[in-house]
């Protein structure tokens, strides 16, 4: 009878667990609005542009946990394409906000890394440039201007790995094949409204 | 030889069984203490974990952004949350059930999934991916591979359904791609093939452990047994009591030195036989139940006749102990023998003790009484009659005190052979104590049946019995009392009988008398008269009555002698000869005797200081028998002496020729020392107990007083005056005053003086009377002075001359 009782509470127990892994998993895999910026490099943005090389452009929020996990996939592309590719990141900043708010530690951690160009963008205006609303959000340009990738580094919220993003971004620089052009970004919004799309 | 090789191989097999019995044992007990440990250790750990990442998920991921808008981050949730609710099962599991498979598994669980939590919280990164590496290693502590199996099982779920349904969370690609589940997949497997080998290793190695200590243990088991029983043999071999094993046929296993010899055997011959032969064959029957009752209820005890090689048998006391293996079936019984025979032979002679008289071996009062009760039930049934006699030995007291207690049993038993031999075969005789024996005559059909036996008895005892000393004769007085006389009860039978035997005494003794239901009346009568004797004592009530002992020759009075009386207030006048007797049966005649003593010399010195009479006045006092044989008599006459100032040699003791007749050197010891205290003595009642006259010289008296029946008898003819003229004559030669007692009329008064009596006294002169009266008489102080006249005109006539 003793034995009983437990033997039902570890089943409450389990189903519990499972629920509760459930909302995790659906949290996690729920991606942001994807981007669909214009076809060449928007000069407008200010950013530099540098011919002859790959350029890349990070939209990020510099408080969102995710940041951590987009910047250390790309600082993995850097390592492996340093003189294919340049790197720029935007770091949001709100109108209004301190100065410094948005150099945590992703802003040191990124001027840190070799290829990366980090610049504050208030009120994610650049990024609205490249039609970046989340966090995370990444755009490849090739050596001639023209957009080539769209999408996230990441495979699901923060989480560092193996993901779509990284591994079509270097195809495309390998100059090879890749059916990824586009993929999912998981991360915070940059607006005051959610930029996450839950599926009902 | 085959029988002691299968004998041999079944041991082993029972021993290898045993060990491997107790090694599962011992590997299951430190299998739990491991377990126990384990789930200790993972209590902590879990705890600790389930704290750290919600610190973690509070440094890493305190929260989630809308551009400027923050928001607590669902890590923050989930640390707290779903780690609490992964942590708080397999904790509460730990505390309640430790040890248990469930709490194991559930551990298990709980570990893999604060895996995936840590994973999450800290992005997925790969570093905390070996945090379910070591989750597994930790898990392997419980050296349990289906908890493994459990651990493995979980991380398969999480990523096969994660795969299936999120793909992107766990591969990185937005499909399932299952070489990369199985590729995680197998690593993990991998761990933990080598993690379960590992662990198989390790409790095969415990179980080596288990085994070698199991063994080590039995051995130490078996190594004390075979010490403990190497013990018991030679402790059974050295018992001196007789100790055997029986086995569940009743054979004989072993047997100790002290058994076998206590039975006339050696040890190797009694080994294999059976154990009845040891046993009379009328106990057999009994011994085998008891040997039976043994093997059920493990212990029983029987007394039997045990029977020798030789064939003699003897008594025997067997305690059977029987043992029985682990499942209760029996195995053999040990039998405690003890040699009884002497205890037997006791209890038998302390039986007929209890129902015999030790001094003659007669049945006692208890089998008597028993007997009686028996021919009542008898008697009824056949409608018979019985009787029962009451005897004893007339006298047999004085026997007794003056031959000695040695002499007195050797007559009790001769008086027993004598009973023995005057009654038939059947009948039964009985000592019921003292000198008091009982006949139980049966199936007789009259009275006179039972006066036959009587008649014969009383012819028996008219031969003289000889005893060490002496050759005596003595008589009996019996009483009977016949069944149809009285109700069905032994008490009233006997009590009926013992009134009829003591009415024989009153009668003379030496009879018998046959119970009549208007004895008993007789009886009370005796009771109530012993009743009021009793109290008399108490209260002094009798009386002392002086009759004057004159000189014959002048008439003066010269003495008295003291005579007890006694009045009783519904009685009447009680005559001496009622009451004494009573007195000396019932132990009062002493301190009546004493009484007596003291009165009579108060009132003597009384008499002597008023009326000034002559010192050499006597007051005589007679001494029972009784009382001259008193240890105290000396010191109790010294003692009234002393209280009434009388001088010593102012007082006569008178004792019967009888007394004196008892044992004659004691007497004249006694009587010196009486006369050393200066009291005179004189012989009463001279002239019944001829023996007397034989060693009157040799007694310190000084008078003889002659019986009153010589006295009475002297005027019917010359031979009793000769008889008495003899004493007279023989006290002249002895220099003894003669007194004559008993003196009735003028004649014999003449014919004693003629005959040269000193002193007389009767009713001739005076009735006994009361002190007052005796005063007066001693004021005259002298006695039917005018008659003396008259009886000297007498005398001229008869004798002249002497006139």
């Amino acid at each position: 009878m003793f034995y009983s009782k437990f033997t039902i509470l570890f089943i409450v127990w389990v189903i519990v667990l499972l629920a509760g892994l459930r909302q995790v998993t659906r949290y996690d895999s729920v991606p942001g609005i994807s981007a669909h910026p214009q076809k060449s490099w928007p000069s407008a943005s200010g950013i530099h542009f540098i011919r002859g090389n790959y350029n890349l452009v990070l939209a990020a929020h510099p408080q969102c946990p995710c940041t951590r996990a987009s910047l250390e996939e790309l600082a993995q592309l850097l390592s492996h394409f340093p003189k294919k590719l340049n790197a720029c990141v935007l770091f949001y900043k709100p109108h209004g906000f301190e100065d410094g708010w948005e150099k945590t530690g992703f802003w040191k951690s990124a001027s840190l890394t070799p290829g990366i160009q980090v610049m504050t963008d208030v009120d994610g205006k650049k990024a609205t440039l490249f039609d970046a609303t989340t966090s995370g959000q990444v755009v490849l340009y090739d050596p001639n201007g023209h957009l080539v990738f769209s999408g996230g580094i990441t495979s699901s919220q923060g989480h560092i790995g193996a993901n779509n993003g990284s591994e079509a971004i270097a195809a495309l620089i390998n100059g090879e094949h890749t059916s990824y052009r586009n993929t999912p970004v998981f991360g915070c919004s940059l607006g005051n409204s959610t930029t996450r799309i839950f599926k009902k | 030889m085959k029988y002691r090789s299968t004998l041999t191989i079944d041991m082993h097999d029972q021993q290898n069984e045993e060990i491997a019995k107790s090694a599962q044992n011992l590997f299951l007990q430190q299998q739990q203490i491991l377990y126990k440990r384990t789930d200790q250790l993972f209590a902590r750990l879990m705890i600790f974990q389930w704290l750290a990442s919600i610190v973690l998920a509070g440094i890493l991921s305190p929260h989630t952004w809308m551009g400027p808008v923050s928001h607590v981050h669902p890590h923050i949730f989930m640390a707290v949350f779903l780690g609490g609710a992964v942590t708080f099962f397999p904790v509460f599991l730990i505390m309640n059930k430790p040890g248990e498979a469930l709490t194991r598994h559930s551990v298990a669980i709980g570990q893999l999934l604060m895996s995936g939590i840590l994973i999450h919280i800290t992005d997925g990164r790969i570093e905390t991916h070996f945090h379910i590496f070591g989750s597994l290693a930790f898990i392997a502590f419980y050296r349990d591979w289906r908890v493994l199996t459990t651990a493995t099982i979980v991380v398969a779920l999480d990523h096969f359904i994660r795969g299936a349904f999120a793909p992107m969370t766990v591969f990185g690609v937005p499909s399932s791609e299952y070489w990369r589940w199985l590729e995680h997949m197998s690593w993990v497997v991998f761990e933990d093939a080598i993690l379960m080998v590992a662990i198989a290793q390790s409790v095969s190695e415990l179980h080596r452990i288990a085994e070698r200590q199991a063994m080590l243990e039995l051995s130490t088991v078996i190594i004390k047994k075979t010490e403990e029983e190497l013990k018991k043999s030679r402790v059974l071999e050295n018992a001196v009591e007789g100790i055997s094993q029986i086995d569940k046929d009743g054979r004989f296993i072993s047997v100790n030195l002290a058994f076998a010899s206590i039975f006339g055997y050696t040890p190797q011959e009694l080994s294999g036989m059976q154990w009845l032969i040891t046993i009379d064959v009328s106990d057999h029957a009994a011994m085998i139940q008891t040997l039976s009752n043994a093997k059920i209820s493990g212990k029983a005890e029987a007394e039997a006749t045990g029977m020798r090689k030789d064939g003699t048998v003897f008594y025997t006391q067997m305690t059977l102990i029987s043992t029985f293996d682990d499942e209760g079936s029996y195995i053999a019984s040990h039998c405690f023998l003890k040699n009884i025979s002497e205890r037997k032979a006791l209890e038998a002679k302390i039986s007929h003790q209890a129902f015999h008289d030790a001094l003659t071996g007669l049945p006692n009062r208890i089998l008597f009484t028993d007997r009686v009760q028996h021919a009542f039930d008898r008697a009824q049934r056949l409608s018979g009659t019985f009787a029962v006699m009451f005897l004893d030995i007339d006298n047999f007291k004085s026997v007794n005190d003056s031959l000695g207690h040695d002499e007195g049993d050797r007559l009790l038993i001769s008086f027993a052979r004598i009973l023995q031999e005057s009654v038939r075969p059947g009948d039964t005789v009985a000592r019921m104590g003292g000198d008091e024996f009982t006949i139980l005559l049966e199936d007789i059909q009259a009275v006179e049946d039972a006066s036959r036996v009587a008649d014969r008895i009383m012819e028996s005892l008219l031969h003289p019995i000889a005893l060490e000393t002496r050759v005596i004769n003595i008589s009996s007085s019996m009483g009977i009392a016949l069944s149809s006389s009285t109700p069905e009860d032994t008490e009233t039978l006997l009590r009926n009988a013992d009134t009829a035997m003591y009415l024989a005494k009153t009668r003379g003794k030496a009879g018998y008398v046959v119970f009549e239901v208007s004895m008993n009346q007789h009886l009370v009568d005796r009771l109530e008269l012993e009743s009021a004797l009793r109290e008399a004592v108490r209260n002094n009530d009798f009386q002392l009555k002086y009759q004057p002992v004159v000189n014959m020759e002048t008439g003066e009075i010269v003495g008295a002698e003291a005579l007890l009386r006694w009045h009783h207030i519904k009685l009447g006048e009680v005559a001496p000869e009622k009451f004494i007797p009573i007195a000396e049966q019932i132990g009062l005649l002493e301190p009546m005797g004493l009484w007596v003593l003291r009165q009579a010399c108060r009132q003597a010195k009384i008499w002597q200081e008023e009326l000034s009479v002559s010192q050499s006045f006597v007051m005589s006092v007679n001494l029972s028998t009784r009382q001259f044989h008193s240890a105290n008599l000396l010191q109790e006459i010294k003692k009234v002496l002393l209280e009434t100032g009388l001088e010593p040699h102012c007082l006569e003791l008178e004792i019967t020729e009888s007394t004196l007749n008892e044992d004659v050197e004691a007497t004249i010891k006694t009587l010196n020392l009486l006369k050393e205290l200066g009291v005179l003595l004189a012989v009463d009642d001279f002239g019944t107990g001829y023996n007397t006259l034989s060693y009157l010289k040799r007694l310190p008296v000084d008078s003889v007083k002659i019986d009153r029946s010589f006295i009475n008898i002297m005027d019917s003819g010359s031979q009793p005056a000769s008889i008495v003229h003899s004493i007279i004559m023989l006290c002249r030669a002895l220099n003894l005053s003669v007194s004559g007692a008993g003196i009735e009329n003028a004649d014999q008064l003449v014919q004693l003086q003629l005959l040269g009596c000193d002193l007389g006294q009767g009713y001739h002169f005076s009735t006994p009377i009361d002190g007052n009266a005796f005063l007066e008489l001693l004021k005259v102080g002298f006695i039917k002075r005018e008659h003396y006249a008259e009886i000297e005109k007498k005398l001229q006539e008869y004798h002249p001359a002497a006139a």
